[in-house]
């Protein structure tokens, strides 16, 4: 029996009691501080694994809707009060807006032309949170971004209030987006997405309308991003236009490519390599772009679908042998 | 009853004129065959009709409907389905996949339901296999259900081309030279297989090489050469049209 719905293989459960216990083995408020990172880069990659392994386009935009989602969220919680199961929506809906447009603009592009563009506007995003002021503060920044608060129908009200509570809050997060990404990728939709990547032409002979799928896909990643955005800005309670860089828009990148494109787990892979590596490589800091260089070198040399996918190979291989 | 109406189609790349003012018509529940020798228009033909190059001139029209400028999905769910020339499945996905994509038409589209799994979703994909499966059964390819597309041996993935079509549901299948490729006892089971298709009421419209193939199942023909139509009419006729004749100096394969 084939079960569509996120089966609980052995594999999942190991990885949830992986992630639930690591708080456990990695104590102290700095590793737990690396583990909400952890966390803020598994949603990120998991948001650029939508375009990059499912859609099958390279994004270079991700760190504008992760920036719209930040300042979005930190905004509302600043100015209203609203808690952050309001004001982080309303990051997503935001940045599903803007991934609307970004969507519309790219939608007869591809390939290396789609990747410029996604460039171009997320640089624009960046532009407009550096000159709009009055509203962003500038290169000043936000400071002072509340903790994330939560108010439940107005009468249960609480505050997070350590790294660990946050960190298991995000793996609730985690676990809700695999789901429903699991959900997309093995209904009509998902299949219509995945054909359109894999022979677009013969997609659209059997009536697969594969625009409309990859806008759609384009902006559930963004909200994805946002997403990410606003649990980044609530933890770490500051922002500027330099979280709209090109550096988070590449590093999630990264964490794909590298984990495995177009899997479910692939980009929890990467983000964990990728929260991991600067605080190992902390003596070795002036080279660290270096190094994630080189591992994307190593990857497309030896491993082109990612890790995920090259241990995925063995246990095939290992399962043909006892047949 | 007239399915397909063409008329005037001239279908121009700058200077070169792939297709001439050609006029036919296909009548529902015939097999039709565009032949004519390389370099004709055949595929450009196919490729006006459905969608995948814009024509410069003219009309096609389907069910009475104009459709010249539809896109190729509208033209699927349409009805309108075809096969490609080169090889065209989804490689590293397995047979029943390759058709489940086939019969997208069908499926259950609300977006929420996706993301949810909902039952009505569940009973919905239930009915896209079981239709997977009849077609599989027809095809005879059951066997295959989980091989990859791309290790299949090259006759096979012809016909699963042909099968993710069938499960498109097509009123009218346009096959794009489907016996290239396949000697003459794979010619023959693919004879066997088109009107099967036919019986099962599906207009077909073949481009093809294959002379035996074409004149052996095809109730009308229509020869192009160089983008003009030179003949139309019953096979028997076409075949001792003295322009076809000389159009193809004897190039026909048998």
């Amino acid at each position: 029996m084939k079960a569509n719905q996120f089966s609980i293989k052995a594999s999942h459960v190991i990885f949830a009691v992986i992630f639930l216990v690591l708080p456990f083995i990695l104590r102290g408020a700095y590793m737990h501080n690396i583990l909400v990172v952890f966390g803020i880069y598994c949603l990120l990659a998991m948001s650029v694994n939508i375009v990059v392994g499912y859609m099958g386009e390279v994004t270079l935009g991700t760190a504008a809707f992760f920036g719209i989602g930040a300042y979005t969220s930190a905004l509302l919680g600043k100015t209203f009060g609203l808690s952050f199961l309001l004001s982080a929506p309303c990051g997503m809906i935001l940045a599903g807006l803007v991934g609307l447009l970004l969507g519309y603009i790219t939608l007869r592009l591809s390939g290396p032309y789609f990747a410029i563009t996604t460039l171009v506007f997320a640089e624009i995003i960046k532009l407009i949170s550096t000159n709009w002021v009055s509203l962003t503060r500038g290169p000043m920044g936000l400071t002072q971004i509340p903790f994330p608060t939560f108010n439940i129908l107005g009468i249960y009200k609480f505050r997070l209030t350590s790294e660990v509570q946050y960190y298991y809050f995000i793996f609730i997060l985690v676990v809700i987006a695999l789901v429903v990404i699991n959900n997309f990728i093995k209904s009509p939709s998902g299949r219509a997405l995945l054909a359109q990547r894999d022979h677009k032409d013969l997609a659209r002979s059997v009536g697969i309308n594969a625009t409309n799928y990859r806008l759609l896909a384009f902006i559930g990643s963004t909200m994805l991003a946002g997403l990410a955005g606003a649990v980044y800005a609530h933890h770490f309670r500051i922002l500027s236009p330099e979280n709209l860089a090109v550096y988070y828009s590449a590093l999630p990148l990264l964490m794909v490519f590298i984990g495995g494109k177009g899997l479910l787990f692939g980009p929890l892979v990467g983000a964990a390599i990728f929260s991991a590596l600067p605080e190992i490589l902390r003596i070795a800091e002036h080279i660290r772009m270096a190094i994630f260089s080189a591992l994307l070198i190593i990857t497309i040399t030896f491993m082109p679908d990612g890790i995920v996918a090259k241990v995925n190979g063995f246990f095939k291989k290992s399962e043909a042998r006892h047949k | 009853m007239e399915l397909l109406i063409v008329k005037n189609l001239t279908c121009a790349f700058g200077g070169v004129i792939a297709l001439d003012d050609v006029d036919f018509t296909v009548k529902k529940g015939e097999i039709f065959g565009l032949i004519g020798p390389n370099g004709a228009g055949k595929t450009t033909c196919f490729n006006v009709i459905t969608g995948f190059y814009k024509a410069t001139n003219g009309s096609v029209r389907w069910h009475e409907r104009e459709i010249l400028g539809s896109t190729m999905n509208a033209l699927a769910m349409g009805g309108l389905v075809r096969t490609y020339q080169h090889t065209s499945l989804f490689p590293t996905q397995t047979v029943f996949e390759n058709i489940m994509i086939g019969a997208h038409k069908h499926a259950y589209k609300s977006l929420l339901s996706h993301l949810l799994y909902t039952k009505k979703l569940r009973n919905s994909e239930k009915q896209l296999s079981d239709r997977a499966n009849e077609v599989l059964k027809f095809m005879d390819m059951n066997a295959d259900r989980d091989v990859i597309a791309a290790n299949l041996p090259y006759v096979s993935q012809r016909r699963l081309e042909i099968a993710i079509a069938l499960v498109a549901g097509p009123e009218l299948l346009l096959l794009d030279e489907p016996a290239a490729g396949m000697n003459p006892s794979e010619a023959e089971q693919l004879m066997t297989l088109i009107k099967e298709i036919r019986n099962q009421d599906i207009t077909v419209m073949l481009v093809e090489h294959n002379m035996r193939l074409v004149m052996g199942i095809c109730d009308r023909l229509v020869v192009l050469d160089h983008g003009l139509k030179i003949a139309e009419g019953i096979p028997q006729e076409i075949r001792n049209n003295k322009q076809v004749i000389d159009v193809y100096l004897g190039k026909a394969d048998e």
